[in-house]
């Protein structure tokens, strides 16, 4: 018990840490583009490799992301079955759903981590005029989808081990977190 | 081995299950796609496509657009410019019966300008307004009802985040969509605002009488204010309008300029600009799952020659154009009784965009007849996701049976509007004729 109270406290503090890493990335994209855009159309000079930094960084902010948002229950989901559920059948199902996002998210990962070790076997560099090397940008990548698969897996053994009668079904810590994502 | 057909019927009818059992929406198209690209390409093409496609997705940046314009809106509403907007629109239109409607009307199209969520504009103005309309004694179920309708205006004015994904999903010009929205939102807002007029005149019970006309130094006062909206909203439209930059280049430059608006006007504290920082980051990751789960379900249709024959079908039935989007406004109204509006448009677009152009229509036509479709079905009872915002955001004060009258009005108004849109493509495709 207290193994998993530890492995539990270490995988919310990781994926907390991941997501601030995320938030702050993404004022990082917002200056650059700004910048490159000021550059591009006031001095008639592209940033260097800011499109390509952009999309990797961008990567990043997704990957990084996907545990706090399964966490936050920001993830878009169609609720009009479970919610008519009773307690017992609505274990099953969010057994089953979480069982299929850990499967889901840890095969992404197990093929991210071997797109991070391919890009790392021949020193991948991106393509355009600022050539920096990819692996860490898709080594972060790879960390981030195996914190959502833990995180998915987490879930689940709470679930698993929690009476039916008490839903422990992740909620938004911000009301506009489900408002925004149910839109668009 | 199954038909192409049967085999898309059977991974669509695999996918809702996954997603009616409580598997994310994204997560649900990404697992039954594998499992179809693993029976028809093979195991390695499907590894291959599990390898390539999510981190290949999340690093385009044209997808960059998506998480700026998301910041961008969540930055503006967070400085006050909400509040602004809907003060100018009240003093100007305040010596008119009913003005507190058209005020939610065009101060919510005034934010679409520089927010691209229907959701957030209707709790917005849920907080902003109602409790001012009903202590002046206007409808309950008519002012539920304008929140609730002048919220899905920032589904069409860009930034609209539906037009992004509709056109990164389809490889339709992301730029030429956003502004193929412009003429038709602000033809739904004027819809609106004559619709309410008509009502008002027709039971002036529904408003009170009007308050006395503001001076022009108050408005004038309250227009100064404006600044900010309108510089946004230039930056972002005229950017890419005048092809300056690209939508991400655009989005960024919002995203930047939104926060130093903020901070030069001391309306943003660092809690907030953490908590908006914050949400951002979880709607780009809950959005881009979905994305990269319908661009797997797309490549595993195509794979699996549904598509082409799909295709094949529709034009051998000889439905007329007409009658298939007819069609399609009857599967979007009923789905949107339990379906989000951004889960509708990824779900249905791999398959019904291939046929759509393969009958002959315009795909940037299309995509504003979809978003306008989803849009319908958000205001649709009995579960209409905006009605829903508004109730919520109401805290007690708009019950269910009040919105589900107030919001009919609105439902005719947008079926009129849909059906204009659908007579006269050019309302759409003028304005992304003449860019640059």
């Amino acid at each position: 018990m207290i193994l998993f109270t530890s492995i539990d406290w270490l995988l919310r503090k990781l994926a907390y840490v991941g997501f601030i890493a995320a938030s702050l990335l993404l004022l990082v994209v917002a200056l650059m583009g700004t910048a490159d855009v000021i550059s591009t159309n006031l001095f008639f000079k592209p940033i260097p490799g800011m499109v390509e930094l952009s999309g990797a960084l961008l990567a990043v902010i997704v990957l990084l992301g996907l545990a706090q948002a399964q966490a936050q229950g920001a993830h878009i989901v169609i609720d009009v079955a479970t919610t008519a559920m009773g307690p017992r059948m609505h274990k099953i199902a969010m057994i089953f759903a979480l069982a299929v996002g850990a499967a889901f998210m840890a095969t992404v990962a197990w093929r991210t981590t071997d797109l991070a070790l391919s890009a790392y076997s021949y020193n991948e560099r991106a393509l355009g005029a600022l050539a920096f090397p990819l692996t860490p940008f898709k080594a972060l990548g790879a960390f981030g989808a195996w914190l959502s698969a833990a995180e998915f897996l987490r879930q689940l053994v709470i679930r698993i081990v929690t009476p039916a009668s008490i839903d422990t079904s992740p909620t938004s810590h911000t009301a506009d977190v489900s408002e925004d994502t149910a839109d668009v | 081995m199954f038909d192409p057909l049967t085999l898309g019927a059977i991974a669509v009818v695999a996918m809702l299950i996954l997603a009616l059992a409580g598997v994310p929406v994204g997560i649900a198209m990404g697992a039954v796609a594998v499992v179809g690209l693993w029976i028809t390409g093979g195991p390695s093409f499907a590894l291959s496509v599990l390898t390539n496609l999510p981190f290949a997705t999340a690093s385009d940046y044209a997808f960059v657009v998506i998480p700026m314009f998301v910041l961008m809106g969540a930055i503006a509403s967070s400085s006050g410019i909400t509040n602004e907007l809907f003060r100018f629109s009240n003093l100007i239109l305040r010596s008119t019966r009913g003005a507190l409607y058209q005020a939610t009307i065009l101060s919510s199209a005034g934010f679409a300008a520089i927010s691209g969520s229907t959701l957030v504009n209707a709790a917005l103005f849920t907080r902003i307004a109602l409790n001012e309309m009903l202590k002046l004694g206007y409808d309950k179920a008519l002012s539920a009802g304008a929140i609730a309708a002048a919220g899905t205006i920032a589904a069409l004015i860009p930034p609209s985040i539906s037009f992004v994904i509709y056109g990164l999903l389809t490889g339709e010009s992301v730029a030429e969509l956003l502004i193929a929205g412009m003429l038709p939102g602000i033809l739904t807002a004027v819809a609106y605002m004559v619709g309410v007029y008509i009502f008002v005149r027709a039971r002036p019970s529904l408003a009170p009488e009007p308050q006395p006309r503001a001076s022009l130094r108050e408005i004038g006062r309250s227009a100064l204010n404006l600044w900010a909206t309108f510089l946004l909203a230039a930056v972002v439209i005229g950017g890419i309008y005048l092809g300056f930059t690209t939508p991400s280049g655009a989005g960024a430059l919002g995203a930047a300029g939104a926060l130093a608006i903020a901070l030069f006007r001391r309306k943003l504290t660092w809690a907030s600009l953490a908590e908006n920082l914050r949400s951002t980051a979880a709607i780009t990751a809950a959005l881009f799952i979905v994305i990269i789960g319908g661009l797997m379900f797309t490549r595993f249709f195509l794979v699996a020659g549904t598509v082409t024959e799909a295709t094949d079908l529709m034009q051998s039935l000889d439905i007329s154009p007409i009658a298939f989007i007819i069609l399609l406004a009857v599967v979007f109204t009923i789905l949107g009784m339990f379906m989000d509006p951004m889960a509708m448009q990824v779900m249905t677009l791999p398959f019904v965009y291939p046929i759509v152009t393969s009958m002959g229509f315009d795909g940037v036509w299309f995509g504003v007849i979809m978003v306008k479709l989803v849009e319908l079905a958000v205001l649709s009872p009995p579960v209409g996701m905006n009605l829903f915002a508004v109730i919520g955001a109401a805290e007690g004060r708009v019950k269910l049976p009040d919105i589900y009258r107030g919001i009919v009005p609105f439902i005719i108004i947008e079926i009129i509007v849909l059906a204009l849109l659908i007579a006269f493509p050019q309302i759409s495709l003028w304005l992304p004729g003449q860019m640059m």
